[in-house]
């Protein structure tokens, strides 16, 4: 990366206020301030409470939007996609099973190409019911041509969303910013507040390059697309998400020079330099891993952590560099793929590993991993909401130092947390 | 030739409108070889899944089992079931030097192949148009052409597709005997009036297959969104007529129901008054001659085959 001179950033510590918020309360704040065009949802729990409150931001006149009261996640998506396509600013928040109903409109907001930004609170999936939080909603949702931010707590939640509707128009593809049902949705941490002038400033106003509704220059969006042409749009939504990598970046360092805060980034990295071995994972979980990763640092016990922060497009490039010289790598999954395979960060991972060993043509044969190079095990917890400990996490990283100094390992991929 | 092209292997492309029945008369000649125990397939391609959209079906026939599921680009055997669309349609694309071009048209096989530049090919023509018209009271002129291939190729007998069709139609029409009858019929009159003549050149086609100039996934406007108005204009759907509406100024009494009704916007104004019928985009869906009050009568449908005899 090119060095930039470092100017002070444009909003200084007096104008910003610190906050107790939830996830939820910081994205219905962080809502107020984009002051979108159009909000189109429905309620669902974890989630009730981003639109209930801004809701409310409508009912105050304290936002400019249009909010429209759906009678379903199908309609919320619906009518962001119509508000979209007419050249709004829409958003929407969902959960859960509310995700799921979206499924067929996620592909249509994509493949329209239309810059709409959502909120989901990640929850499990019935059956059976539960509210609580795991991944499985949203990595139903990995391969629908949505770029997938996951954020560890309510300030990156808070600053994601804003980011996200830079990101969503620059790219031309619709973002879902991610947390932790409960755990952060409901979880009161301290947060950074900006002014909302300043929010306004950063994110701009949006001048889509076409508008369904310009009677003046009529245009067609959603023809019917036969194999004659399909496939080059397709091709075009591939591309955009590769570009999408360097716009994220882009607007991370933007974000950080304008308001003065960390560099958000495609991954964090915790004590990556030495590690050994190093454990993989999203979401809140990234932050029970890093105190794992300092306490056993402090016994001087080389182990490091992986926050993956954008999980789509997958920064395959970047972590397998960080990856390369590790001896093991656990990758910890909130969700179960059923492929009987492991979760679906596993597959990701042992993936773009893959492709970088036969790059550089290390061919020594092991049982464990065909072309060598760093061993990946695979740990699903925390599904429907059971917690991660950090004892759990000790134990784990204890089991990583074992498998590189030479134990076997029977299940390349388990359950954790579960009574066997 | 390459050792994929040398197979013995049978693979034929119709040509017709959606709703011409080609889709099931390529389902039938399947049917028919399978009974005489050949190997063969038989799949329909769709464009815009409307009746009078071009459309195209495709069989492979072979002694021996094959297994491949991709398009025909090649083939041994053209079927044009509508004539009209030897104009708008490349329909010999790819088709082997000396392959069979078999046609619906009133037309002689010498006059189609002058007609219509088919001089590399065997040609046969039949009118199963108007043998359809007079046995099955309907212009589906698949039976027909199925009776006229079988007499071409003797790919498959006249007798199997009689017994398919009795077998195929019994159960539906048990209480209407004549429509099994006319359908025989039909499929008769095919075999027996059908006329051919040889290829006329037999020097190999120089000429490129016609292709059109796609934009690749670079220059597309992303979204696949049509940046301007208008663009269907580009499009003359007019020759997915098979009838045209006539209209006669003299007779009209200016109602505008035609106008009105008019899904594609071809009746033609001029100060507010109809003047006539834009046949590049009528697609003869008939709803302006149906709306036309009786009395009036300003707008009647006529077969187009009726102007390709003028």
């Amino acid at each position: 990366m090119v060095e930039v001179e470092k100017l002070p950033p444009k909003v200084n510590e007096e104008q910003k206020r610190l906050v107790a918020l939830s996830g939820n309360e910081a994205q219905a704040e962080a809502m107020r301030q984009i002051n979108p065009d159009v909000v189109a949802a429905y309620p669902i729990t974890p989630q009730t409470e981003i639109v209930m409150q801004f809701a409310q931001f409508v009912a105050d006149g304290k936002v400019d939007t249009e909010y429209v009261p759906v009678e379903s996640e199908h309609s919320a998506m619906s009518a962001c996609i119509g508000a979209a396509a007419a050249g709004a600013r829409a958003m929407t928040a969902t959960s859960a099973q509310g995700l799921a109903l979206m499924w067929e409109l996620l592909y249509i907001a994509s493949g329209m190409r239309l810059p709409i930004v959502m909120a989901v609170v990640a929850r499990a999936l019935s059956a059976n019911l539960n509210i609580h939080c795991d991944h499985s909603d949203v990595m139903g949702a990995r391969d629908s041509g949505w770029i997938q931010i996951f954020a560890e707590d309510p300030q990156e939640a808070y600053d994601s969303l804003i980011q996200a509707v830079v990101i969503a128009e620059r790219a031309r593809l619709p973002v879902m910013v991610i947390t932790d049902g409960f755990i952060i949705s409901h979880a009161v941490h301290p947060v950074t507040v900006y002014p909302d002038e300043a929010v306004r400033e950063f994110i701009g106003e949006y001048k889509p390059e076409f508008s369904l509704l310009n009677v003046q220059h009529p245009i067609t969006m959603g023809p019917v697309d036969l194999p004659d042409y399909y496939m080059e749009h397709k091709r075009q939504q591939t591309e955009a998400m590769k570009r999408a990598k360097e716009i994220i970046l882009q607007v991370g360092e933007e974000f950080a020079n304008f308001f003065g805060t960390k560099v958000y980034r495609l991954m964090e990295l915790e004590s990556m330099e030495d590690a050994e071995v190093a454990l993989v994972s999203l979401g809140s979980s990234c932050g029970t891993v890093r105190e794992a990763v300092r306490a056993l640092r402090s016994q001087g016990i080389k182990v490091g952590a992986i926050k993956l922060r954008v999980f789509r497009p997958f920064p395959r490039d970047e972590i397998v560099k960080v990856l390369a010289g590790v001896k093991v790598i656990g990758v910890l999954d909130r969700a179960d793929s059923f492929s009987t395979m492991g979760g679906p960060m596993f597959t990701e991972i042992k993936a773009a590993l893959y492709d970088i060993l036969v790059t550089q043509k290390q061919t020594a044969v092991t049982s464990f991993i065909p072309l060598g190079g760093p061993k990946v095990v695979n740990y699903i917890y925390g599904l429907g909401g059971r917690d991660l400990r950090i004892e759990q996490v000790e134990v784990l990283f204890h089991e990583l130092l074992e498998i590189a100094a030479g134990k076997q390992v029977e299940q390349i991929w388990r359950y954790i947390g579960v009574r066997e | 030739m390459s050792a994929v092209a040398q197979r013995n292997l049978i693979e034929i492309r119709w040509h017709a409108r959606a709703g011409q029945g080609a889709k099931t008369a390529a389902n039938i000649l399947a049917q028919a070889a399978l009974r005489e125990g050949k190997y063969a397939q038989s799949f329909p391609e769709f464009g815009p899944e409307r009746r009078g959209a071009p459309m195209q079906a495709f069989n492979r026939l072979s002694d021996e089992p094959f297994y491949m599921h991709s398009g025909i680009t090649e083939p041994d055997i053209v079927i044009v079931v509508d004539p009209r669309l030897m104009e708008t349609i490349p329909v010999t694309d790819g088709l082997k030097p000396n392959g069979w071009v078999i046609v619906n048209t009133h037309f002689s096989p010498e006059e189609a192949q002058v007609r219509w530049e088919l001089k590399p090919f065997k040609v046969a023509t039949v009118d199963a148009s108007a043998i359809a018209r007079e046995t099955l009271k309907q212009d589906i002129p698949n039976v027909p052409l199925l009776g006229a291939f079988a007499k071409v190729t003797g790919l498959v007998s006249l007798e199997t597709l009689q017994s398919d069709t009795v077998h195929r139609l019994e159960k539906r029409f048990r209480d209407r005997p004549q429509v099994i009858e006319a359908n025989l019929k039909a499929l008769e009159r095919g075999f027996n009036e059908v006329s051919w003549v040889d290829a006329q050149v037999f020097e190999p086609i120089l000429a490129e297959p016609s292709q059109i100039a796609f934009k690749s996934w670079t220059e597309l406007q992303e979204g696949g969104i049509i940046p301007e108005p208008s663009t269907s204009l580009l499009y003359r759907t007019g020759s997915w007529r098979l009838e045209r509406p006539v209209f006669d100024p003299q007779k009209c009494v200016q109602c505008l129901m035609c106008w009105l009704v008019c899904p594609d916007s071809a009746i033609v104004l001029e100060s507010g008054k109809v003047v006539g019928i834009d046949y590049d985009h009528c697609k003869g869906c008939g709803l302006c001659s149906l709306q036309c009050p009786p009395k009036a009568k300003a707008l009647t449908m006529v077969l187009e085959a009726e102007f390709d005899k003028k």
